[in-house]
């Protein structure tokens, strides 16, 4: 499947769900969605035969957060989530994709964002003496 | 009633410092969690705090062993935000570094696997062989480990003919080496009683677990970043991406020497086709890299590594993200140990934890909570679980 067939199937599936496409360059495609629309786009592309789930990203952009999820093993898809800093809450992909657990944990610990349905939002790598709701990869996090 | 086993954070098994709890009855491990928390660093955040050209020294201290990767990887990410590509002469060069990183890292690990069954001899063997491939790396970068060797824009160093020379007669001596040792581990009964039929991942099982590198080739999968999405002249100098259907310890040993062999015809394939001309395009070393997000993939030696990187259009990054190729394999490892549908034995442990060739530095990242979620012990819980 080529970068161009891949942004016609998502189209005719979420239409107006799609906030935005981006082909920065060969095998590479990124687009955005509400958050709403985060798991049924995946849905799209696991149906798709998208079925290798390189890793999640968050990232803070000051004013909200975004959740990426990175899918594909030649052409590499990256769906973008919009996630409001007041209400950081996001579907979980492990039903979806199984190893997605770890990079959720990791994105749940570094940015505070909650992955609803991942049953093991837990305490993963920070040290063990690390307050309770200080996110170190949040913008607002300057550290020592 | 099970018995839990901590083993590490500092065992003999593996120097990195993790921990493996197992859970066993008699001989048998029923469960098993996974701590790596114990060298996290920072290093991502760190990153948001360094110019573009210091996040390249420190992405290469991600990993000792996997630093070419890491450092092509992200330069790779940065020029393409920057729209500058390295001089085809410099990726050569960079496809030679990477894969002579490639057969050090694998000989490293066929090293350790043999520590870890106890063929002391054959550890010995092959750390000796695997020392000619860091002189080579020595002489052609100016270190053995932490290379330096890939810049933005290109590389650092060129290759001269009395040194391309000495780079093909040592590798035409490893390839002799290193088929005896492929031999050995298709023919020697202690290593095959040792790992044959242990550690089993079926083909499905890493599919769905989104296992990487040798483990999912080992697996049957025929996934190689390099041939499904290259990323430097990949397609220029041919290759065979080695696949197995044992889904054992024994098979990712088996594909680890079919790829050292495969990279030593790549070297000198590379070194027969290097094109003449510049090796890097000048970059000044505070440099602005335009707003912009992009994602970089290379094969490492440990699997696919995956580097995200966003600008705001300063001279440092936003957001870099980096996922190691241990963080992925790490799902699979628990799963080969905690399966319930075969028995597996303490004694074939630190084979099914070397057999994904675990990296901690990289990766300390994740540990993982049994099923039924119960606490896992820290070495403070220990020491107080002692003294009671």
């Amino acid at each position: 499947m080529d970068e161009e067939r891949v942004v016609e199937e998502l189209k005719a599936r979420l239409g107006a769900a799609i906030l935005e496409v981006k082909v920065p360059q060969r095998r590479r495609v990124f687009i955005t969605v509400d958050r709403e629309h985060y798991r049924a786009a995946l849905e799209v592309l696991r149906e798709a035969g998208f079925d290798h789930l390189v890793a999640i990203t968050g990232i803070d952009t000051g004013d909200h957060f975004e959740v990426i999820a990175h899918v594909g093993r030649t052409l590499v898809v990256s769906v973008r989530a919009v996630v409001p800093r007041s209400d950081a809450r996001i579907p979980s992909l492990i039903d979806l994709y199984k190893g997605a657990e770890f990079y959720e944990r990791e994105t749940w610990e570094m940015l505070g964002i909650v992955f609803e349905g991942n049953p093991r939002l837990t305490r993963t790598f920070l040290p063990e003496n690390w307050p309770e709701n200080v996110y170190p990869l949040r913008k607002d996090y300057e550290g020592g | 009633m099970g018995v839990y086993i901590p083993v590490g954070p500092q065992h003999p098994i593996h120097p990195e410092a993790i921990l493996l709890k197992l859970k066993v009855e008699g001989e048998q491990v029923v469960d098993a969690d996974v701590d790596s928390s114990f060298v996290h660093r920072g290093i991502e955040k760190a990153l948001e705090h360094k110019t573009w050209l210091q996040g390249l020294y420190l992405v290469e201290r991600v990993c000792g062993i996997c630093n070419v990767a890491h450092s092509t990887c992200y330069t790779l990410n940065v020029e393409n935000l920057l729209g500058v590509e390295a001089p085809t002469r410099a990726q050569y060069l960079r496809l030679v570094v990477e894969e002579l990183a490639r057969i050090h890292s694998h000989m490293l690990w066929l090293g350790l696997l043999a520590h870890l069954i106890g063929f002391q001899s054959l550890f010995m063997l092959v750390f000796r062989d695997r020392e000619k491939v860091l002189d080579l790396m020595e002489e052609l970068t100016g270190n053995r480990i932490t290379t330096a060797y890939n810049v933005v824009g290109g590389v650092r160093r060129d290759i001269d003919p009395a040194l391309e020379h000495r780079v093909r007669s040592t590798l035409e001596e490893l390839r002799g080496r290193v088929k005896r040792y492929r031999k050995l581990i298709e023919e020697d009964p202690s290593v095959r009683a040792r790992t044959v039929n242990v550690g089993i991942l079926e083909r499905s099982e890493a599919e769905e677990l989104h296992a990487v590198g040798p483990v999912a080739r080992a697996s049957g999968i025929k996934y190689d970043v390099r041939a499904d999405d290259p990323y430097l002249v990949h397609d220029e100098v041919p290759f065979n991406v080695v696949t197995l259907e044992t889904c054992d310890a024994w098979g990712r040993a088996m594909v680890r020497v079919e790829e050292v062999l495969e990279s030593i015809d790549m070297i000198m394939y590379s070194l027969d086709h290097i094109p003449s001309g510049p090796i890097r395009k000048r970059v000044p070393p505070v440099f602005k890299v335009p707003p912009g997000e992009g994602i970089a993939r290379v094969e490492a030696p440990r699997g696919e590594l995956f580097h995200y990187a966003k600008s705001d259009g300063s001279e440092r990054p936003y957001r870099y993200r980096m996922r190691t190729p241990t963080l992925a394999n790490l799902a699979a490892l628990v799963y080969m140990l905690r399966r319930g549908d075969r028995a597996v034995y303490v004694a074939d442990v630190p084979v099914i934890f070397g057999s994904i060739d675990p990296c901690i530095c990289c990766t300390a990242r994740v540990f993982v909570l049994d099923e039924r979620g119960s606490r896992v012990l820290n070495l403070e819980d220990l020491g107080r679980s002692r003294g009671r």
